[in-house]
C-alpha cells in the first residue's frame, strides 16, 4: 500500500480521535498502520481496527466508545445476496424494464463489479426517487426476496437511496460460461451466434442458439423498437441478460441485456463433452503419478496372474521405479500377451479406480516391448512428500529404548519392557512421530534421530541436558520440538511402510520468488482460463 | 475416505488440513454431514468447490482476548492480507490454549494455525465461521510466505476444479450455493500473492 493510501487511514483515525477530544500523534499512526499493512500483511480494515483499538487504550478512552463496525464492510456484494437478507448495496442501474402492473412504479436491473440482480420498486412506496438508467446509487435497506427461486432486490418504503455521483466505472466480470449459468442476471457471458430459428409469434424479434466452449442455450428477444437483431455467426459479449428456467431448462431473454460483436475472437464450439481417448500420443508418466484418465508408461511385466474369466486375456502387474499397479488386457485379437520380465512401454492406456485402487486397461492402448531391454529397478524410489508439519505427536521427542540386544522397543515411563521387562541401563534415542499435511493427505511420518536432530538443531545431548532440568522431564523435549517444527514446511523422503513413511533424509523448504510470479500469472490470466 | 468393506473397521485417515484464504473462509455456509450418524464428522464448504474439516491458515495475530473465568477460551484475531479470522482455543484444546497464551499480541507477530472451522448462525441469520485451534505457534515470515505460495496454489486447483466439466458432487453443491463467479477467487489470490512478491 502506499504512503498516500495509509495516510487516508491515519487521517480517518485522527478525525475520530480528535472527536473524544484527543490530539493524537498522526505520524506514529501512519507508521504503526505501515508495519501492520505493509510489513505484516494485515488487511487494511483490520489494521486500521487494531490501531485505532491501541489508540483508545493509549489515551483511555472507554471501549463502548469506538464505533461499532466497519462501514464499508456492510456494503454487500450484489454477487452474493441471499432471499431474506437486508442488504446495502452500489450499485449502477443498468437496465429499466417498462413495468408490466400498475402496482409497479419501476424495475431492471441493477450491477456491480460482483453481478446484477432484478430489482422492483412498488408503486406504494412514495418516498423513493425515481432511479435513472447509467447512473450509479447507494440504497440502503433493501430487501431480498425471490421469485421463482431468483434474488429479486426489493426496495421499500423503509429504504434509504442515495445517488452516488463520482461516475465511477463498472468493471464487468470476465463472461460467465453457459454450463455455469443458474436463473437470474448474468453480467456477462461471450457467446457465438449459432443458429437462428424462425420466429413462431409476432411478439418475437429474434430466437435462435448461442454457444460457448462449453456449451450452447437457446435465446429470445422479444419485440422492442430499441433493439437491433444479432448477426448469425458472429460472436458477442452479452451484458446482463436475463437467464430464466422453464421446464427445468435454461434459456436467455436478451430484452434486459446490451451487447457488443467482438470480432477479435472466434469460439470453437463443442461438438460432444465427456471423457474420450485422446488422439495424440500422452508422454511417459510414472505409476506413482497415476490419475483417473489416460496415461502412458514405461513398465516392466513383474508378475503373471491367472485369469479368472474367459473374457480376461492376460492380467497381473507391472512395475517400474515408482510402484506397481495392476493391469488388464480383455479378449481381442488383434492385441499380443505380454511377455513376464520384459521391459513395455505402454501408449494411452486407460487409467480406472474401484474401490479406491487404480488399475490400467490396455485394450485401448498400443504397447511394444522394449528392443533396447535397459532393465527397470522397480519401486526402488523413494516416497516423497512435501507439505507442513502439522503435528508432533505424542512419543515424540527423546525416548528410552529397551538395551537388550535386537529388543530396541520404546521403555515405559518405568523404564518397562513389554518383553523384557524393568531395564534401567537403557538407551536414550531422539524421533519423531508426526504429520506431514500437503492440503491433500495428512501423511504419517516416523523421523529418527539423525534426521531429527538435523531438522530441530537440537543435538541428543542438548535434549538429555533440557530434559533433565525441566520440571516436565521428557515431555519437555516434544513441546520444545512443536515449537520449533510445527507450522513448519519440509520435504520428505523416505519409505512408506504400514501408512507410515520412515523418513530417511528431510529438510526445509524456502520460499522461491519464481513460483510466487508464477502462479501471480496463473491468477492473472482470468480470460485465458475461461476459454479452455 | 475409502468405503468400508462389509462392516470392517475402516483404518482411521485423518483428515488433511485445507488452506484457504480469510476471504473465502468468511464466505463458508454451507455444512456437510454424510450420515445421519452423531460421530460423523462435519464439513464445511468451501465457496471454491472442496469440503474441510480441517484447515491450516498463517498471518499476523493482531489480537488475543481471555474470556470466562471458569471456563477459560482465548479469542485471537489473525489477519492474512485479504481478511481476518476468528480463533478460539478452549481448556479442551489444552496445547493451543498453552501456546496461544504464551504469544505476545503487542507487538505484531506471524503465527500459523491448525484447527477445525466451525460455520454458527446467528439468530439475525448471519454465518460466522470461527477456527478452533489444535495448535497455534509462532513462525517466521519466511514460513508466512510459504503459506502464501501454498495457499494461493491450492486455491487456483480448486478454481480449475470448479470450472470442470465434469465436476465432482461438492463442486455441483458449491455451485448451487455459492455466487460468487470463480474471477472473484483468482483476484483475491492475485493481491494475496503480489503481498510478498518484491517489487
Amino acid at each position: 500500500m502506499d504512503t498516500q493510501q495509509i495516510q487516508q487511514i491515519a487521517d480517518r483515525i485522527s478525525l475520530n480521535l480528535k472527536a473524544k477530544g484527543v490530539s493524537p500523534d498522526s505520524h506514529s499512526i501512519s507508521e504503526k498502520l505501515s508495519l501492520y499493512i505493509n510489513e505484516f500483511g494485515v488487511v487494511p480494515f483490520e489494521a486500521e481496527r487494531k490501531v485505532l483499538s491501541d489508540q483508545y487504550k493509549q489515551y483511555k478512552i472507554p471501549e463502548e466508545a469506538k464505533p461499532a463496525a466497519n462501514q464499508a464492510g456492510d456494503i454487500a456484494n450484489i454477487a452474493d445476496v441471499q432471499p431474506n437478507d437486508w442488504v446495502t448495496v452500489e450499485a449502477k442501474v443498468v437496465s429499466l424494464q417498462v413495468p408490466n402492473s400498475p402496482a409497479i412504479s419501476q424495475s431492471g436491473i441493477l450491477a456491480d463489479s460482483s453481478g446484477a440482480v432484478r430489482f422492483v420498486i412498488f408503486s406504494k412506496a412514495t418516498e423513493l426517487p425515481k432511479l435513472e438508467i447509467e447512473k450509479w446509487y447507494r440504497i440502503d435497506s433493501a430487501v431480498v426476496d425471490s421469485y421463482k427461486g431468483v434474488p429479486n432486490l426489493k426496495l421499500h418504503s423503509g429504504s434509504r437511496v442515495t445517488e452516488i455521483e463520482d461516475d465511477r466505472c463498472l468493471v464487468p466480470s470476465e463472461p460467465t460460461k453457459l454450463s455455469d449459468l443458474k436463473p437470474g442476471v448474468v453480467s456477462c457471458i461471450r457467446v457465438k451466434f449459432v443458429d437462428e430459428w424462425e420466429s413462431r409469434s409476432e411478439r418475437m424479434m429474434q430466437s435462435g442458439l448461442v454457444a460457448d466452449e462449453s456449451g450452447r442455450m437457446r435465446f429470445v428477444l422479444w419485440q422492442d423498437a430499441e433493439k437491433e437483431k444479432l448477426v448469425p455467426g458472429a460472436v458477442y459479449n452479452i451484458f446482463y441478460a436475463s437467464v430464466d428456467e422453464y421446464n427445468g431448462k435454461l434459456s436467455l431473454t436478451l430484452n434486459s441485456a446490451v451487447w457488443l460483436q467482438d470480432e477479435d475472437i472466434e469460439i470453437s464450439v463443442p461438438i460432444k463433452s465427456g471423457v474420450s481417448a485422446p488422439k495424440e500420443p500422452l508422454p511417459i508418466t510414472t505409476i506413482r503419478n497415476l490419475q483417473v484418465g489416460y496415461a502412458s508408461l514405461r513398465v516392466k511385466f513383474v508378475e503373471e496372474w491367472e485369469s479368472r474369466s474367459d473374457r480376461m486375456m492376460q492380467s497381473g502387474l507391472v512395475g517400474d521405479e515408482t510402484g506397481r499397479i495392476k493391469f488388464v488386457l480383455w479378449q481381442d485379437e488383434s492385441k499380443e500377451r505380454l511377455e513376464l520380465g520384459r521391459v513395455y512401454e505402454i501408449i494411452n492406456a486407460k487409467v480406472d479406480e474401484f474401490n479406491g485402487r487404480l488399475s490400467i486397461s490396455l485394450n485401448p492402448a498400443t504397447y511394444s516391448a522394449d528392443e533396447s531391454d535397459t532393465d527397470i529397478a522397480v519401486g526402488t524410489r523413494l516416497d516423497e512428500v512435501s507439505g507442513t508439519i502439522v503435528q508432533v505427536s505424542k512419543g515424540s521427542g527423546l525416548v528410552r529404548r529397551c538395551p537388550v540386544d535386537g529388543c530396541n522397543r520404546v521403555l515405559s515411563r518405568q523404564n518397562f519392557c513389554p518383553v523384557h521387562e524393568i531395564q534401567n541401563n537403557f538407551k536414550y534415542d531422539l524421533r519423531i512421530k508426526g504429520v506431514v499435511d500437503d492440503g491433500h493427505r495428512a501423511c504419517n511420518v516416523l523421523m529418527n534421530r539423525e534426521v531429527t536432530e538435523k531438522l530441530s538443531d537440537m543435538a541428543m545431548d542438548q535434549a538429555i541436558e533440557i530434559a533433565s532440568n525441566s520440571p516436565l522431564g521428557l515431555e519437555e523435549i516434544q513441546a520444545e520440538l512443536t515449537e520449533r517444527l510445527c507450522g513448519r514446511y519440509v520435504k520428505c523422503l523416505g519409505n512408506e511402510f504400514d501408512g507410515r513413511i520412515l523418513v530417511k533424509s528431510a529438510e526445509f523448504i524456502h520460499l522461491d520468488t519464481k513460483i510466487t510470479a508464477e502462479l501471480l500469472n496463473r491468477a492473472g490470466n482470468v480470460q485465458e482460463d475461461d476459454r479452455t | 475416505m475409502s468405503a468400508i468393506p462389509n462392516g470392517q473397521f475402516m483404518s482411521y485417515e485423518r483428515e488433511p488440513a485445507k488452506r484457504v484464504f480469510a476471504a473465502e473462509l468468511r464466505e463458508a455456509t454451507k455444512t456437510i454431514k454424510d450420515t445421519e450418524d452423531e460421530k460423523s464428522p462435519v464439513f464445511l464448504l468451501l465457496p471454491t468447490g472442496e469440503r474441510c474439516n480441517r484447515v491450516l491458515i498463517a498471518g499476523t495475530i493482531t489480537q488475543k482476548d481471555k474470556v470466562g473465568d471458569q471456563n477459560i477460551i482465548y479469542r485471537a484475531r489473525v489477519s492474512d492480507p485479504t481478511g481476518i479470522f476468528f480463533i478460539n482455543a478452549s481448556s479442551y484444546q489444552p496445547e493451543a490454549m498453552h501456546q496461544l497464551a504464551k504469544i505476545d499480541t503487542e507487538t505484531p507477530s506471524f503465527v500459523v494455525v491448525i484447527g477445525k472451522p466451525n460455520a454458527y448462525t446467528t439468530p439475525e441469520g448471519k454465518t460466522l465461521v470461527s477456527v478452533r485451534a489444535e495448535s497455534i505457534l509462532a513462525v517466521n515470515q519466511e514460513t508466512r510466505d510459504l503459506w502464501i505460495q501454498d495457499t494461493a496454489r491450492s486455491t487456483l486447483e480448486r478454481v480449475d476444479a470448479l470450472l470442470a466439466e465434469t465436476p465432482s458432487a461438492d463442486v455441483l453443491l458449491a455451485r448451487e450455493t455459492y455466487h460468487l463467479a470463480p474471477g472473484h477467487w483468482k483476484k483475491m489470490v492475485y493481491d494475496a500473492l503480489s503481498r510478498i512478491m518484491p517489487l
